[in-house]
């Protein structure tokens, strides 16, 4: 009987530590990963609930153009592009914004993986 | 070892096999009619949907080479150089677009013009180098009532030099329907394509629920003003805020009304429009925004299967009668 009841206990024990594990990577922010690309190439996958720190990542299109992209803990945005129109600079910071920002004279995209956790699959715009 | 205690050791065992299944997916992003394409395809084989996704872009490619206005061989541009004077033979999906915008045309009485591409130029509103026109310079360019153009089907010509063929309003639709054709000719019964901010879907999500779309608000870009859900619809904006260039404290957007060739001031400040096909939502978008809340809702009324969203300059949302299959949810700041 003590044996039978030890046993149950352990297996309750790992079965509620089994389950709680589930639903803790379940609930992972799966909408917080910005994806970076320029001329069709994913060139960065960032986490954005992993950011500790702001940074900044530097771009060039390879004919001189540059755009700098500032990574920040839970978002991400366009601190500086020297393209003609500079319309990418003007773009609200992601995910907040919900709107891919892009640089087409750069041929830069940055985009969430994910759709928002808001519960949208796309926005029109 | 009794019943009650075996149950101990077979539930937890059970329970490994519930877990949240992710729907097989690819998503795919190009650059492409002055904008970016994205597309995301569900469905089990991984082989069936890169060849999916390699057969829409391939299409979605072959049209910009037939529609765009700025690639200098497309067959538009060959076109415009060429249709003044004597008949040019078109492709069957330069055809099909030009025959949808005189359709549309004559729908909104004029307020969707697709003879206006020399207007566009003059405004160059988009390019680095923006600028208000004064009113002799727009005057020639302006439909006065007799037809700028013939066309039987196969041939178009061009009754005057001041006629160029722009496909802004419309390509884009145009292209977004292939598109999702191609999907499903290969296959696919669920996909969600954005096209430079218009949306197009087929079928429903994998789980058989809609797709849920936010409608942006036009007067932050950040906010949003609601938001509806489709199954195999499309959903296209035509806003001020989308393409502008402000000048002495004044925005000028880049939807024209054929009417005096200067941005419309119709009273809204966004029209959204649903319908089955993404070229009628995107000539519709246009042509409603130009009309304005009223002539525009009337027009929207007047059409099959199709709904529309109007926004005004003042805040003031409207819907269409049949909205509400749409499960139309506003959202207030």
């Amino acid at each position: 009987m003590k044996r039978t009841l030890l046993l149950a206990g352990i297996t309750a024990l790992l079965l509620i530590g089994g389950v709680a594990g589930c639903i803790f990577v379940m609930q992972k922010d799966r909408g917080a990963v910005a994806v970076i690309t320029q001329n069709g190439t994913t060139l960065h996958r960032i986490d954005l609930s992993d950011v500790q720190e702001s940074y900044t990542i530097t771009l060039d299109d390879g004919d001189g153009g540059e755009n700098v992209i500032l990574v920040e803990p839970g978002r991400i945005s366009m601190q500086h592009a020297d393209c003609p129109d500079g319309l990418c600079m003007k773009m609200p910071p992601l995910p907040e914004g919900g709107l891919p920002i892009v640089c087409l004279p750069h041929h830069v995209i940055i985009e969430m993986e994910e759709a928002a956790s808001d519960g949208w699959d796309a926005q029109v715009y | 070892m009794r019943k009650s205690s075996a149950l101990v050791f077979v539930l937890p065992l059970l329970l490994c096999g519930c877990r949240q299944d992710v729907p097989a997916s690819d998503k795919r992003t190009a650059e492409m009619m002055g904008t970016f394409v994205s597309v995301t395809v569900y469905h089990a084989d991984a082989a069936q949907r890169q060849d999916a996704l390699d057969a829409a872009f391939a299409r979605a490619e072959a049209l910009e080479q037939v529609l765009s206005p700025t690639i200098g061989d497309s067959e538009l541009c060959r076109l415009n150089a060429a249709a003044c004077g004597q008949p040019v033979t078109v492709s069957a999906d330069l055809a099909a677009v030009l025959d949808a915008a005189l359709f549309y045309q004559a729908q909104s009485g004029g307020a969707l013009d697709c003879t206006l591409g020399g207007l566009i130029d003059l405004w160059c509103i988009g390019t680095d180098h923006p600028r208000v026109p004064a009113p002799a310079e727009i005057a020639p360019f302006l439909p006065d009532g007799s037809p700028r153009i013939q066309w039987d089907g196969r041939q178009v010509e061009f009754a005057e030099d001041s006629v160029q063929l722009h496909f802004g309003a419309v390509a884009k639709g145009y292209i977004a329907d292939e598109m999702k054709k191609t999907l499903a000719d290969c296959g696919m019964e669920s996909a969600l394509i954005v096209l430079g901010g218009n949306v197009h879907t087929l079928g429903t999500k994998p789980d058989g629920s809609p797709w849920e779309i936010a409608v942006t608000n036009p007067f932050t870009e950040v906010a949003i003003a609601g938001s509806l859900r489709v199954s195999g619809e499309s959903v296209v904006t035509s806003g001020d805020y989308e393409r502008y260039f402000e000048e002495n404290g004044v925005r000028y957007h880049h939807i024209l009304d054929p009417a005096d060739g200067f941005p419309a001031d119709s009273g809204l400040a966004s029209a959204t429009i649903i319908a089955d096909s993404s070229l009628a939502c995107d000539a519709l978008s246009t042509a409603v925004f130009v009309l304005g809340p009223e002539a525009g809702m009337t027009l929207i009324e007047s059409l099959p299967d199709t709904e529309c969203i109007l926004i005004e300059t003042d805040g003031t949302l409207r819907l269409s009668s049949g909205m509400g299959a749409y499960d139309f949810a506003e959202v207030t700041p």
